[in-house]
């Protein structure tokens, strides 16, 4: 293509705040139709807005973690339109006075580092949900999501293709998790981007009309959307003709995008100062605090973990995907104080495990505290391999205690040896015919043997007393 | 004229105000007088003035992260004019996202 793509994202994330942004309304996801709002959410007349100060914490978090300066005064406006998702004909939002502005994040395309600028970070509530008549006659609303804390973060236009628009999505996503401002569940809506997209001719200094596309709810929809924009729009340039300015609606099922105004029908939102919440004043005080509880962030544990603990990069990047998995890491390795096992197993055995059962599993009943000791158990000789998974799928069945699982189960390692000797001979009275292979010559019987008599001890026999007490067992036919 | 006769119309369909063709002119001179009095702002001398960016001369009224409000659908809904299984319902709109 002649064209370079241009791409900058407005992301709305939903903050997990227990109460709503301006009132002691709920804050949880669904619940029956409109059993979660109040005359606040409504703006009935009358009503008092005070804004929820945690969500202003959540928002400073948020901004700390991407770089950003935080404004020492800012401010609500109204930005009004008229449409039944808002019943009080106007959104409180932040117009010129965002909270946190002029920051940045760092994300990885390939094996480069690119820094994409962020614009400004501000304060809105959300709307309700509509749900439209499938005979076209009538809407319904819902008002549970009205007044849900949202932020909006505004990139600057500095990506450069569909792939680094998905990159810096998730690299967004996870310092949200991270940071625990959002549970980022993109199916339920809690994180949203619209694409602003154009294309620019090469070697062009002027920048090409953009268009936007609004709502995307998932991270290859997001690379997918970009991709048939940035086609579209070199079709429309390729044959001699204009792109309009517009906003546009994209069908992740169908694969393509649709007009929804174009710039005549561009929203007017008259925005003016909020007159029923004061102004937010910000101290060094309460900064303060607020940057020191935001943890360790992906990209510099993820180093750490490379260049302190020796875990392969690949591992570490997969780790620290996920703030929960990556805890678990950090405890399991600190209890049984060998990382690069730890490691080992959840790259294998615990993925699997996530993958069958999901994520859940990791909150309920596996942390670093009974991995780690489950892996130091192993380590000891106290456990086989063996024991170790059965331990932790008992674990995930029903969250008992894993020293019970093991005093339940009688998998303490078996090292009694006029056990393991009498289990061992039986073993080679049964197998003759090993017997005689082994006597021809062919040492593919150990192993075969070997099996038997780690089956016969209920696999906890320690194998390398068992290996060594069969092949003194097997010589005394010699 | 600060005011004309498109800019009522406009402003009227911003603000979903029905006005009659023939009230448009008088509105239309009506507002040009309001904003030819505010041109008059332009005249004062605010060197020394602060830039004001809130009506609200206090800052910093928060709520604690509570959860008080409970289900109040029933008084809700009962403001509406038509509601339909615990939805308020409206004739069918498109979607503006």
């Amino acid at each position: 293509m002649d064209y370079d793509i241009i791409i900058g994202l407005e992301i709305h994330v939903e903050l997990k705040t227990s109460s709503k942004i301006f009132c002691g309304c709920s804050n949880e996801f669904g619940g029956e139709p409109n059993t979660r709002c109040c005359p606040i959410c409504l703006g009935m007349p009358g009503t008092l807005p005070v804004l929820n100060k945690k969500v202003l914490e959540y928002t400073i978090k948020a901004g700390l973690a991407m770089q950003c300066k935080i404004a020492k005064f800012s401010k609500f406006d109204r930005k009004n339109y008229f449409y039944p998702d808002m019943s009080k004909a106007y959104q409180v939002s932040q117009y010129d006075l965002p909270i946190c502005y002029d920051g940045y994040v760092d994300i990885d395309v390939g094996d480069k580092t690119k820094r994409i600028g962020i614009e400004r970070i501000h304060i809105e509530e959300d709307a309700g949900k509509l749900i439209h008549d499938s005979n076209g006659q009538e809407s319904l609303i819902d008002y549970n999501r009205c007044g849900v804390p949202l932020i909006e973060i505004v990139t600057r236009p500095d990506l450069r293709s569909p792939e680094e628009a998905k990159i810096l999505l998730e690299t967004i996503k996870s310092i949200l998790e991270y940071t625990e401002v959002s549970d980022c569940k993109m199916q339920e809506g809690s994180l949203r981007a619209d694409v602003n997209l154009s294309l620019k001719r090469k070697g062009s200094k002027s920048l090409g009309v953009r268009t936007e596309m609004k709502n995307i709810n998932s991270l290859r929809a997001v690379q997918r959307a970009a991709q048939a924009e940035a086609e579209r729009q070199a079709g429309i340039l390729g044959s001699g003709c204009e792109v309009y300015q517009e906003t546009r609606r994209w069908d992740d099922n169908k694969g393509e995008s649709f007009i929804m105004r174009g710039k005549e029908e561009a929203m007017d939102y008259r925005f003016f100062p909020e007159p029923d919440l004061p102004p937010v004043c910000v101290d060094e005080k309460f900064l303060k605090a607020i940057q020191a509880s935001i943890p360790q962030l992906p990209r510099q544990r993820r180093e750490r973990y490379v260049n302190d603990l020796g875990i392969p990069r690949y591992d570490a990047d997969l780790i620290t995907s996920n703030k929960h998995l990556a805890d678990v890491f950090e405890r399991a390795s600190e209890v049984c104080g060998n990382p690069k096992l730890v490691s080992n197993w959840i790259m294998t055995d615990i993925m699997r495990r996530i993958n069958e059962k999901g994520e859940e599993i990791l909150n309920s009943h596996i942390n670093g505290d009974n991995l780690g000791w489950i892996l130091s158990s192993m380590e000891r000789g106290e456990i086989t391999h063996a024991s170790a998974i059965q331990v932790i799928d008992v674990l995930i069945e029903t969250g008992e205690e894993p020293g019970n699982i093991i005093e339940r189960l009688g998998l303490k390692v078996q090292r009694d040896e006029a056990l393991v000797v009498k289990a061992v001979k039986e073993v080679i009275n049964k197998n003759p015919q090993a017997l005689s292979d082994y006597l021809s010559g062919k040492e593919k019987a150990v192993g075969f043997l070997m099996g038997k008599s780690m089956a016969a001890l209920k696999g906890r026999g320690d194998p390398i007393q068992v290996r060594e007490i069969l092949k003194k067992e097997l010589q005394s036919y010699l | 004229m600060a005011a004309d006769i498109k800019t009522i119309k406009k402003i009227a369909d911003l603000a979903a105000i029905f006005i009659e063709e023939n009230e448009l002119e008088a509105y239309a001179a009506q507002l040009d007088t309001i904003i030819n009095y505010m041109e008059e702002l332009k005249n004062l001398d605010i060197g020394d003035t602060k830039p004001m960016e809130h009506i609200l001369q206090m800052n910093n009224v928060f709520r604690e992260d509570k959860v008080t409000g409970q289900n109040m659908r029933n008084e809700l809904i009962k403001n509406a004019n038509i509601a339909k299984d615990g939805y308020f319902k409206v004739p069918a709109v498109v979607d503006l996202l």
